[in-house]
């Protein structure tokens, strides 16, 4: 775990690590903690928004890290392959970072769990990793940053389109709160793991251009 | 002579839209300097890819430092520890500064020091300061990410370095400065060590190669070490009456107000026996340029 971590740690500058992946998350943190949360449905707008603003986050930041790594003239990945090891970090900066997006997703989603008493929640927040990772497969075949930007803002809508779908289920089937809630955790942690297992894969398949005719 | 061998491939076939590598056999002796030389399109880049392990997909067998096959290659590290190379173009991420840079060569290669690369990055002045470990990559120059790279390499303890267009980049001070760093990289490890580059301008490395393979359209059209092929080849002029009797022993002629210059085989020179012609040993450039445009499809 340690050169994993110590890959990622190499991979990503300091100001990119003190600037984003820290004050951001903090700031619509403290604002997730500010509002006024209830239990019920009161609370979903303010779910909607936060989650929107996190996947904003996430997606836009990405620039300054793997943007543009799975187009074909994009930033190369051809300096990994002069190494035995390059697919291993190149792997283990991937992992790390599916961790961390993870961990954010799930900490705003426990926080507001907490605040209205709703395990349910964090089906959403696994729900919210789910976009965010569908959404920067495709994201990492493009290197502009105002391109980015666009489809980090209409992923906004991706998440809240899955949150109105999950709240929709309980507004319907109030009765099986528990088993609901249980049966969402398991569809979208299972749908988190397979579609992490694809992320690594291109991206690591990616140092190789296995998919693609080498120049 | 007996020459050893870093670098042994046959069999070597790749193919693009449009383009065919084909290198029946290729043996890069060790302890020199090789250049493989050839015009645009040749392909060069696409065969240094393949000896670097950069790209996988092609037909052939290499051998390398004389007991690892190109399967080893992927498999053992000692292989690509034991390379290093450069290349033009995107290789580093253009966000990542030289401290990064310096912490993922850690990373990749346990044979990496980098207090080397330091002083090399400062011996080279990559970037007006010589080492900054914030300098990012975006802000160098083509030929100070050039300068990084090789920086890289020569930070590492490598048996053999493959170096894609070093010298095109680079300033004449600096191309001069190169040739000086492959000349002590050589002379370091008495005769262990090699070096591989490609150019298509031969006149600025001229000076430090030891072996010439000369390449067009995929395919290897001359090789040899250069103290040969200018044994080989004579540089033939004469005034321009004398061009008609001399014209089709030459690879390629030049006519200048003054006469004529050429490039032939020296065992045609029996052939040109009564013409009012002076032969001369030509160069290294010369020869390169002689016999890849008796190969090239470039409109003469």
């Amino acid at each position: 775990m340690k050169r994993k971590i110590k890959s990622y740690f190499a991979f990503t500058s300091l100001s990119y690590r003190i600037l984003v992946l820290l004050p951001i998350p903090v700031l619509i943190l403290l604002i997730c903690l500010g509002l006024p949360f209830q239990s019920g449905s009161g609370n979903f707008y303010y779910r909607i928004l936060l989650f929107g603003y996190l996947t904003v986050y996430e997606i836009a930041t990405d620039y300054w890290m793997l943007a543009g790594c799975l187009s074909d003239g994009g930033s190369s990945l051809k300096y990994f392959r002069t190494s035995h090891a390059g697919t291993e970090v190149v792997r283990n900066v991937t992992l790390v970072d599916l961790l961390r997006r993870f961990a954010f997703c799930m900490i705003f989603a426990a926080a507001i769990a907490v605040l209205t008493g709703e395990a349910a929640v964090l089906a959403d927040g696994l729900a919210m990793y789910c976009v965010i990772v569908a959404v920067l497969n495709g994201s990492r075949h493009l290197e502009g940053f105002q391109i980015l930007m666009s489809i980090a803002v209409l992923s906004q809508l991706a998440v809240a389109a899955v949150s109105i779908c999950n709240n929709m289920l309980f507004w319907h089937w109030a009765a099986g709160g528990e088993i609901l809630t249980i049966l969402l955790l398991l569809f979208y942690g299972a749908a988190a793991l397979i579609l992490s297992g694809i992320t690594i894969r291109r991206i690591t398949g990616r140092v190789y251009r296995r998919t693609a005719a080498l120049a | 002579m007996e020459v050893n061998y870093v670098l042994e491939a046959y069999g070597l076939k790749k193919k693009y839209k449009g383009f065919e590598l084909n290198i029946p056999e290729l043996k890069i002796p060790k302890g020199y300097a090789t250049a493989l030389i050839g015009e645009n399109g040749a392909g060069k880049t696409t065969l240094l890819n393949i000896l670097a392990g950069i790209q996988l997909q092609y037909q052939g067998e290499i051998r390398y430092y004389g007991k690892y096959t190109d399967k080893d290659r992927e498999e053992i590290p000692e292989v690509k520890e034991r390379m290093g190379y450069t290349a033009p173009g995107s290789y580093y991420v253009s966000q990542w500064r030289l401290g990064q840079i310096a912490e993922l060569n850690e990373l990749l290669f346990s044979n990496f020091h980098r207090e080397r690369f330091e002083r090399w990055c400062k011996e080279l002045a990559v970037g007006a300061e010589g080492w900054d470990p914030k300098k990012k990559v975006s802000d160098l120059s083509d030929g100070n990410r050039m300068k990084l790279m090789i920086a890289g390499v020569l930070a590492r303890d490598t048996a053999i370095l493959l170096m894609d267009e070093p010298a095109s980049p680079l300033d004449p001070v600096m191309r001069d400065k190169l040739c000086e760093i492959i000349r002590e990289y050589l002379a370091e490890d008495e005769g262990q060590r090699s070096v591989f580059f490609s150019t298509h301008n031969i006149a600025d490395m001229e000076n430090v190669t030891d072996y010439a393979i000369i390449m067009e359209s995929g395919k290897i059209v001359e090789q040899g070490f250069v103290e040969d092929l200018k044994e080989k080849y004579l540089l033939v002029k004469g005034d321009e009456s004398e061009l008609g009797k001399v014209q089709k022993e030459l690879f390629n002629c030049t006519t200048n107000k003054y006469g004529f210059e050429g490039i032939c085989l020296a065992e045609k020179l029996d052939r040109l026996a009564g013409c009012d012609i002076s032969v001369e040993r030509p160069s290294l450039t010369q020869i390169s340029v002689a016999v890849m445009k008796h190969f090239s499809h470039v409109a003469a």
